[in-house]
């Protein structure tokens, strides 16, 4: 058959019909609001991939069975961003060539440094879920996206401030972390947090240039001698995932519980004590973006727990699971409050609403739409009266409010 | 003092770790991407075994050893249908396909073990420290050098003095001409790469607490691994050998002198050592 331009644009007409119907008719319908949730879900990162998908899904049926939005469902579409930002923006343009509108989206800056320039042409609205970088609020900020995470000036300035209320005694502080620059930034915003308070106190306190160790290392011993020989009564310890469980193991022979009076790790929390078990330290601090047991007044806390521990049988969940369970939470109230979907509607509803969380009061700074919630840590450790071997001891929590860098929305933070 | 025990330590778990995967360039001339991953699976093999807390040394070496004979099993198994296949095709091809292999393993592993983190302790016996001379040494760091020498001794023996040894050497240095005077060349084959991949399940087993274990393993020891048999002088074991002891002695100095950069004299004297010994200390080896 000989194809005439006729015969050309018609079929192409139909073509291009019929395979924008689908996202035309999603687009339009009225009885279920969708979500798009992006995340890593294979490669390095995976594991946290997983607890946001846990997390988001936790909160799309607590949601639903409590009557959705406005009488419609929630729909959560999750895509995988093979922790990339290549990867994060195809399945951004997937979800938003699908009509999507609302979006949850974390936790590695990089693939949200990817598809943050989108959002304004895609006239979307997202919550990055548990990403920390200083960037994202500051010179990469977009006011169509509202961060569910924690700064590091704000959960290490916090923990400084903590370590010094609490241990008023100790005046000389070591500090070990990977060689990652980006890392550098939680042991400055440690160290600063400590002086502010001492100062406050009027005491002083010396804190030793941190040891670095490389990331992904094999062997620690090097870096632990050095660590051990500085004679500092406190420790700050910034290694990551397998880097911090390791450091912790090779250390346990040299006496680590023995040689510190004091031990903080940056944020690993309860990843050390699963795996170490019996041998988990004596005593060890860690923030934490949400430990249930220090909610104990709230009852999204205790139901997000409740579920998890349904879906997964595990009693301690990773922080993530509160951060991504607020974020669909937050994403969800804001279309109830405003009754729309729509950018413009949302973004001042959710710069105003404070939904309750399983972390507390879900709040953002208006300036920069960091998140202003309250912070906290948990001291946990061996406990051989414990069938697993550890315990939690202790918890704190801290207004994060207080401890939150100053704004400057579309500028880096000098 | 300290530093050159510590360095001896790294460099006896790098060797561990690289022995085997100069034995597959030695006898097949295949740069074997996947070799962290199999040392990975011997890891989860042998903590599948012991579980979080080997009750001895001796089940911890025992576990290791199964864990050995399971990875040199895989190991047939690679070679039989990916090795072979491309021991004679451009490098570039045998670096994406082991890299695939890489991922395969990868993937088994979340699949089934997981992603979470785990960790399997030091044995009785071995979980404390002894002082030797006024020097504090932990026990473990012991056994790994104890573990590294051990291995060496026997694969020196098994490849330049025992019959075994050198038909493979035989085969890996001329193929043909060893087939023509009656050795069964794919069998000889098949059994030293069974052995080169054992060799990788046996390190995960004895190095296993000392490391975490994640499906991210097989990368912490692989890149000094490699760097250990390029300085060695590849399919060099005895080269190996000793580059292991001085990586692992450099990075310790690496770290009492420039704690500002870890890790990154290695990489100096890796150019260092290609610059004066550019095919490796004791030279490239077909075994």
């Amino acid at each position: 058959m000989r194809l005439n331009r006729r015969h050309f644009l018609t079929t192409t007409a139909a073509g291009i019909g019929a395979l924008a119907m689908p996202g035309i008719l999603r687009a339009a319908q009225g009885d279920t609001v969708r979500i798009g949730l992006i995340t890593t879900l294979s490669g390095p990162g995976q594991l946290y991939g997983n607890y946001i998908k846990d997390g988001s899904e936790i909160a799309v049926e607590r949601l639903n069975a409590a009557g959705g939005v406005n009488g419609s469902k929630i729909e959560l579409v999750v895509r995988d961003d093979k922790n990339s930002p290549e990867g994060a923006v195809t399945a951004f343009r997937e979800l938003t060539g699908d009509g999507i509108k609302l979006f949850a989206q974390g936790t590695f800056t990089a693939n949200l440094l990817g598809t943050l320039p989108l959002l304004e042409e895609a006239d979307v609205t997202m919550m990055m879920v548990g990403a920390s970088a200083l960037a994202l609020t500051h010179e990469a900020y977009n006011p169509r996206a509202f961060r569910l995470g924690f700064s590091s000036p704000m959960c290490f300035g916090g923990y400084g401030n903590l370590m010094a209320q609490k241990h008023p005694e100790i005046e000389k502080w070591a500090m070990l972390r990977s060689d990652v620059t980006a890392l550098a930034d939680i042991t400055n915003a440690f160290s600063n947090g400590l002086k502010a308070e001492k100062v406050k106190a009027g005491r002083t306190v010396e804190i030793l240039d941190p040891v670095l160790v490389p990331y992904g290392g094999a062997d620690f011993r090097n870096q632990i001698s050095n660590i051990i020989g500085s004679g500092a009564p406190g420790l700050f310890n910034v290694l990551q995932g397998a880097d911090a469980i390791s450091y912790y193991k090779q250390a346990r022979t040299f006496g680590l519980d023995q040689k510190f009076k004091v031990l903080c790790d940056s944020a690993n929390e309860f990843a050390i004590a699963k795996a170490m078990g019996a041998n988990t330290p004596a005593s060890l601090w860690s923030w934490t973006g949400w430990y249930p047991a220090a909610n104990k007044d709230n009852a999204v806390s205790d139901e997000v727990h409740k579920a998890y521990i349904k879906l997964r049988g595990d009693e301690y969940p990773n922080w993530y699971i509160g951060v991504s369970h607020d974020s669909i939470l937050t994403i969800a109230n804001a279309v109830q409050k405003a009754g729309s979907m729509e950018a413009a509607k949302l973004i001042p509803t959710i710069e105003t609403e404070a939904p309750q969380g399983a972390l507390g009061k879900i709040h953002f700074r208006k300036e920069d739409h960091g998140f202003a919630g309250d912070l906290t840590y948990i001291r946990f450790g061996r406990d051989d009266k414990n069938a697993n071997g550890w315990s939690v001891f202790e918890t704190a929590q801290l207004p994060g409010a207080e401890f939150l860098e100053r704004a400057t929305p579309g500028s880096k933070l000098n | 003092m300290f530093t050159l025990v510590n360095g001896l330590t790294t460099g006896m778990a790098v060797f561990l770790v690289a022995a085997g995967l100069t034995l597959v360039f030695g006898i097949m001339r295949i740069l074997n991407f996947a070799h962290g991953a199999f040392f990975m699976i011997g890891a989860y093999v042998a903590s599948s075994l012991v579980g979080s807390a080997p009750r001895s040394v001796l089940a911890l070496i025992a576990a290791a050893v199964v864990a050995a004979l399971v990875v040199g099993v895989l190991g047939i198994v690679v070679q039989r249908f990916i090795l072979r296949r491309i021991q004679h095709v451009d490098e570039h091809y045998m670096l994406i396909a082991t890299f695939a292999v890489m991922l395969v393993c990868v993937g088994f592993v979340k699949l089934v073990w997981g992603l979470e983190f785990l960790s399997v302790d030091p044995p009785p016996g071995i979980d404390a420290g002894v002082e030797i001379a006024g020097l504090f040494i932990p026990s473990f760091s012991l056994f790994i050098i104890a573990s590294g020498i051990v291995v060496f001794l026997v694969l020196d023996f098994v490849i330049h003095r025992a019959w075994a040894g050198k038909m493979i050497t035989a085969i890996a240095r001329d193929g043909w001409m060893a087939e023509l005077l009656g050795i069964n060349v794919p069998a000889g084959i098949m059994a030293a790469v069974g052995g080169s991949f054992a060799l990788a399940g046996l390190a995960g087993g004895l190095l296993l607490p000392n490391q975490t274990l994640s499906p991210a393993l097989g990368d912490s020891f692989l890149l000094l691994a490699f760097i250990t048999v390029v300085i060695g002088g590849l399919g060099n074991v005895r080269g190996a050998f000793i580059a292991a002891i001085l990586l692992g002695v450099i990075d310790g100095l690496n770290t009492m002198f420039l704690p500002a950069y870890p890790g990154v004299v290695v990489y100096f004297a890796m150019v260092a050592f290609l610059l004066l010994w550019p095919n490796g200390i004791l030279g490239e080896s077909r075994l």
